[in-house]
């Protein structure tokens, strides 16, 4: 996913740094379609451009995103147990 | 300030076959903290979307906090029946397993007094472990979480 769009991004990021300085980035293709300085900015800018479409929405100088959840990796969630579940929320929005 | 008080209800068998409360503390301990939510594409996003006149798709499941995860995670089937975009590639890192790529979505999660929101929400497959929803650390820096064991309960605010 994204393929065209991560390369361009890595290839470039050195005139890119210079053009947009700490700007979030919007690419689709090989193309920057807008430069904002929030994330949420650039959901707005990306979705009123782009609608649904899948774009590549990063910062620059930002890294891929590490993430990490040994409870889901190893598969020992147990928000499903074997017995029935009589629901939560009891008391919700005290 | 809004504030999410919950506690856990489970129920389980008895030898009879007949149905018994599980005291709060034992729920809350096996379940986890675990609340109902909904999910849509995420609040900005949403705006624009509105603006061009197009409806805003939304699912309901559990959700459930998991301190131990560093980002929020949506269920990878969800975020595809809710066509939300893909707005980056991210990596899942494991003990026992090879790094492996994630998509990102961007989600609000819509709790019956809390709206989180989640621009950078990584896919995985949720679903089969009864979850639509982790709210991992990224989100939970924005919250104070109260998690009471004896009682059962836990709270969240923002």
């Amino acid at each position: 996913m994204l393929e065209v769009e991560l390369k361009y991004l890595n290839s470039h990021k050195d005139e890119l740094l210079k053009q947009y300085g700490a700007k979030i980035l919007v690419i689709s293709g090989e193309q920057v379609t807008g430069a904002f300085d929030s994330i949420e900015e650039a959901l707005q800018g990306a979705v009123a451009q782009h609608g649904l479409k899948n774009v590549l929405i990063r910062g620059i100088s930002e890294a891929e995103i590490q993430f990490s959840a040994p409870a889901l990796t190893l598969g020992i969630l147990s928000a499903n147990p074997p017995q029935p579940n009589s629901g939560s929320n009891k008391d919700a929005g005290r | 300030m809004p504030i999410l008080h919950s506690q856990i209800a489970a129920q389980t068998k008895t030898p009879d076959g007949k149905l018994a409360q599980v005291p709060p503390a034992s729920a809350l301990q096996l379940r986890g903290p675990v609340l109902q939510v909904t999910v849509s594409i995420e609040q900005n996003a949403a705006k624009a979307l509105l603006a061009k006149g197009q409806t805003i798709a939304n699912k309901t499941g559990l959700a459930l906090i998991d301190t131990g995860a560093s980002n929020t995670c949506i269920d990878e089937q969800a975020a595809k029946a809710l066509n939300l975009p893909v707005i980056d590639v991210g990596a899942m890192q494991s003990a026992s397993h090879e790094k492996h790529p994630c998509n990102i979505y961007p989600v609000q999660i819509i709790t019956p007094v809390v709206t989180l929101n989640s621009p950078r929400t990584m896919g995985a497959n949720l679903a089969a472990q009864g979850l639509l929803i982790l709210i991992g650390r990224d989100v939970l820096a924005m919250c104070n979480l109260f998690y009471n064991g004896p009682a059962g309960q836990f709270t969240l605010s923002l």
